[in-house]
């Protein structure tokens, strides 16, 4: 089967049943290379499960998953990441028992070898590998402004910094797709617009970001194309010019003009 | 130049001191030595891992049971059959990790736990391997390419090579990025696996690990005190690995190395007064949990921490 | 095997099962309120079991007093262990911390116990006499009936609480969100501080109930706590039924491999079927709750 060249990723009508709640029902999406495409939707209409598919947390009851052409719908977790996919998830998930530069340098694990016997007997290669990662992780502590904080433990670090960690340690692992799941969420207003900037700057080296979002104002002002899902349908994909003249779209996030006068009615 | 002879005196000390102790010292002294290989694995995996396991008794049991067997019945060089110990007690690990290892906490410990009396059970019935609740004797003495390691100080030797070389491999492991890993899963498995790690693969080799320093230490005893039998590897030791390894600290060497040597001291530690020692182990054990909570090792890194910070040395 | 032999092996099968319920009833209480798994809960039974004999074959107090008495020192006990361990950690500690201090506990306890009591067992009484019930050519003796009434009493206690008073949904809110019962008014502190003490009580009582039958000796506080746990795991840890399940489970298949295999075995079989039961289901029979560590 012919895929586009400039899709990097694609669902095919992947739907995920939970012991009868069907949290997505036949979503088929695309996402263009080095676009910044944003998934949106009222609460409880798939967003998270649909990244839980992507990165292999959970598998879907039916339907397929392609990644750079290639099918990835039955692949481990811990394989697609070094294919290049990475993720950030929520709630920060750090790593708080390690310091701030340990915790991106996980981020480089899938791209290196040195397993057990390698790294306790100390055998050649070892000491050389070690040294990359850390000269890699310390770039991209510098790139993201956090290279201070290098030998800090990671759980002492404030909320804002928490977030920029998880998104540099997966940058670390150099994806092709980034999925970020509500970035900005307990970000200052600040703090969004450097994140935004940084958002741009991974897009000029050629990095697809998918992002989950509840800030509207946010996606507006750097989304290229928009995916809408409520009650795990998909109902809107377009540009974000358009969305706004959108009813469906108005009505999920709103509610219908009828059901905001009953509740007007009984208040 | 100076800074350089203090150290250097300071190693040459620790080798030889042992040829000024009496025998009863020395073999506190191996024993402390096996017990640092014993746990060194389990420390791995409480500490990192960030599991219980009382399944240890288990691969000290197979290592020795396995080496002892070899040389007594089937006259096999005893370097062979210490390997052959390692590589039962990490075979067995790794055949209990598949069905084991998707269990966590309580269910885990219960898990290792039933192992290890099942294993118990075993020995003391297949008598016609095991020699039953008689157990095995006349173990013959280690022997490497026709040296044997008669005197006790030989055996201090070899045991304490072996013991500092898997402190410098757990040591190693802990400072890599296998260690790392380790420690990501302890916080998020997620966040870890997302990353690329393969999580349940990783736990698997620190269990596994476990098992072969837990054979290899159950091999250096069986040779040593060359009369093995089912009452040496209980449930009440694997308890007690546990025990001693929270007291001294789960994440450290020093944690190990306090742990072994408490656990050699410990039943001489109040003389007469013996009868007191599980109490006063008990409060000992309930005053570290409350106050120092990574350990009475994690406790003085953090008091030799304050101190250097303050001095800067 | 004969019928009789098996109705034999059933009948003690779930008599000392019912012993293994009321220990994995205690856990369930504490786990229910904590998360915490309290490794001195067999200790309760063995101190039950103690202070029972004491009393009434030592001391000679009428059996009623006796039992009451030593259920009550029980309970203080673990009114103590929970004021001096538990209530002094600090407030979120790790789990592994928790679990470690019940273990401390019950070294403290098995050592003062031995001192106090030394090595020999007690024996006590049965409570309503010896005479053997024969059914069907195998032999009950009434103190089992005592146990099975006391396992009962205390489940059915128990689902009332539960179920329908203000302080046992208390509890429950507790073992499933500590904070947001918190946040609803709930006194945490004091639902843990009373789930030591039901417990403890639960366990003496247990101890008091099975002493006529096994002797009260102090090693039985490690086997009761190993099998009770085992028990509570079968059903499925935080399940009040499911302590009840498990431990009757046990109970039997200990007693009839017994009767099927030589003795030496009959652990073994038991904790490879909890082994087994682990791999198909592993949060129990009748277990739901997702474990978090």
């Amino acid at each position: 089967m012919k895929m586009e060249s400039n899709n990097i990723l694609e669902l095919k009508d992947i739907s995920k049943n939970y012991f009868g709640l069907e949290a997505l029902k036949r979503v088929s999406f695309q996402v263009d290379k080095g676009t910044i495409t944003a998934l949106i939707g009222p609460n409880g209409a798939g967003k998270s499960t649909a990244f839980n598919l992507i990165s292999g947390l959970e598998n879907p009851t039916s339907g397929q998953i392609y990644f750079l052409g290639k099918e990835i719908t039955n692949i481990e977790v811990h394989e697609r990441g070094p294919m290049g996919l990475g993720r950030i998830f929520q709630t920060p998930k750090i790593f708080e028992y390690l310091t701030v530069l340990e915790n991106v340098m996980v981020g480089i694990h899938g791209r290196t070898h040195a397993g057990v016997l390698k790294s306790g007997f100390r055998l050649p290669g070892f000491k050389e590998e070690e040294k990359l990662i850390r000269e890699q992780a310390i770039e991209n502590l510098v790139f993201i402004g956090l290279a201070k904080e290098k030998d800090r433990m990671a759980g002492t670090l404030s909320f804002g910094n928490l977030r920029l960690l998880e998104f540099v340690r997966a940058l670390a692992s150099k994806p092709k797709l980034i999925l970020l799941d509500e970035p900005t969420a307990g970000l200052t207003p600040v703090e969004t617009e450097a994140f935004a900037d940084k958002l741009s700057a991974i897009q000029k080296t050629g990095i697809t970001t998918l992002i989950v979002e509840h800030d509207l104002k946010f996606i507006m002002s750097i989304a290229e194309k928009i995916i809408v899902l409520n009650h795990g349908q998909k109902i809107y994909d377009g540009s974000p010019a358009s969305i706004r003249e959108n009813r469906q779209v108005i009505e999920a996030y709103i509610g219908t003009r009828k059901e905001n006068r009953i509740h007007a009615e009984n208040t | 130049m100076q800074r350089k002879i203090l150290p250097f005196l300071g190693i040459v000390l620790l080798i030889i001191y042992p040829l000024w102790l009496n025998e009863f010292l020395v073999s506190v002294s191996i024993i402390t030595g096996i017990y640092i290989v014993l746990l060194t694995g389990l420390a791995l995996f409480l500490g990192y891992g960030g599991q219980f396991s009382f399944a240890q008794a288990v691969f000290y049991g197979l290592g020795a049971y396995t080496s002892a067997i070899l040389t007594t019945k089937y006259h096999v060089p005893v370097i062979a059959a210490f390997l052959a110990g390692g590589v039962l007690a990490g075979a067995v690990g790794y055949i209990l990790s598949a069905p084991i290892l998707r269990l966590r906490g309580y269910y885990l410990a219960v898990a290792t736990l039933a192992v290890c009396q099942i294993f118990h059970v075993l020995v003391v019935e297949q008598f016609n391997i095991t020699g039953g609740p008689t157990g095995v004797y006349d173990i013959p003495i280690f022997s490497l390419f026709g040296f044997e390691f008669k005197t006790a100080i030989s055996y201090h030797y070899l045991v304490w090579v072996i013991a500092l070389a898997s402190l410098l491999f757990a040591k190693n492991l802990m400072n890599s990025r296998i260690g790392r890993a380790l420690k990501g899963i302890q916080s998020s498995e997620e966040a870890a696996m997302v990353l690329g790690v393969n999580a349940f693969n990783l736990k698997t080799k620190v269990f596994v690990l476990t098992g072969v320093t837990g054979g290899l230490a159950g091999s250096l005893y069986a040779h040593y005190v060359s009369y093995i039998s089912p009452g040496n590897f209980t449930l009440e030791l694997s308890i007690w690995l546990v025990v001693i390894l929270s007291v001294g600290g789960v994440r450290t060497i020093m944690g190990v190395v306090l742990g072994a040597a408490f656990t050699t001291v410990f039943p001489f530690l109040l003389g007469k007064y013996q009868n007191f020692n599980m109490l006063v182990f008990g409060l000992i054990l309930v005053l570290v949990l409350k106050y120092m909570p990574n350990g009475i090792a994690g406790f003085l890194e953090e008091q030799v921490f304050r101190l250097v910070k303050r001095t800067r040395i | 095997m004969t019928e009789t032999q098996l109705l034999q092996f059933i009948f003690s099968g779930i008599t000392i099962g019912c012993i293994y319920a009321l220990v994995a009833l205690g856990f369930t209480i504490i786990f229910n309120t904590t998360s915490i798994v309290n490794f001195a809960q067999g200790d309760f039974v063995m101190l039950g079991a103690m202070f029972a004999a004491t009393f009434k074959s030592l001391f000679h107090f009428p059996l009623i007093m006796a039992v009451s008495l030593s259920v009550l020192s029980v309970a203080t006990i673990g009114l103590i262990m929970e004021r001096v361990l538990i209530h002094s950690l600090k407030d979120d500690p790790r789990l592994f911390a928790s679990v470690m201090m019940t273990m401390g506990a019950s070294i403290i306890i098995n050592a003062i116990s031995i001192l106090v009591w030394g090595a020999d067992p007690l024996s006590l009484e049965a409570f309503s006499g010896e005479t053997p019930i024969r059914i069907h050519g195998a032999t009950l003796v009434p103190q089992m009936f005592w146990i099975a009434g006391g396992i009962f009493l205390v489940m059915i206690l128990l689902v009332i609480f539960f179920r329908f008073t203000w302080l046992g949904q208390g509890m429950l809110a507790c073992s499933m969100n500590k904070d947001a019962a918190a946040s609803m008014g709930i006194n945490v502190k004091g639902m843990i501080f009373l789930s030591f003490i039901f417990s403890a009580t639960i366990g003496g009582l247990g101890g008091a109930l099975v002493a006529p039958i096994t002797m009260a000796t102090l090693d039985m506080g490690g086997i009761m706590t190993l099998k009770g746990f085992t028990a509570a795991i079968i059903g499925g840890l935080g399940s009040v039924p499911g302590a009840f399940l498990g431990g009757i489970i046990l109970g039997l298949i200990e007693a009839l491999s017994c009767g099927i295999i030589s003795s030496g075995y009959r652990d073994a079989i038991a904790l490879s079927i909890l082994v087994l039961v682990l791999m198909l289901k592993p949060s129990g029979i009748m277990g739901s709750k997702i474990i978090r560590k």
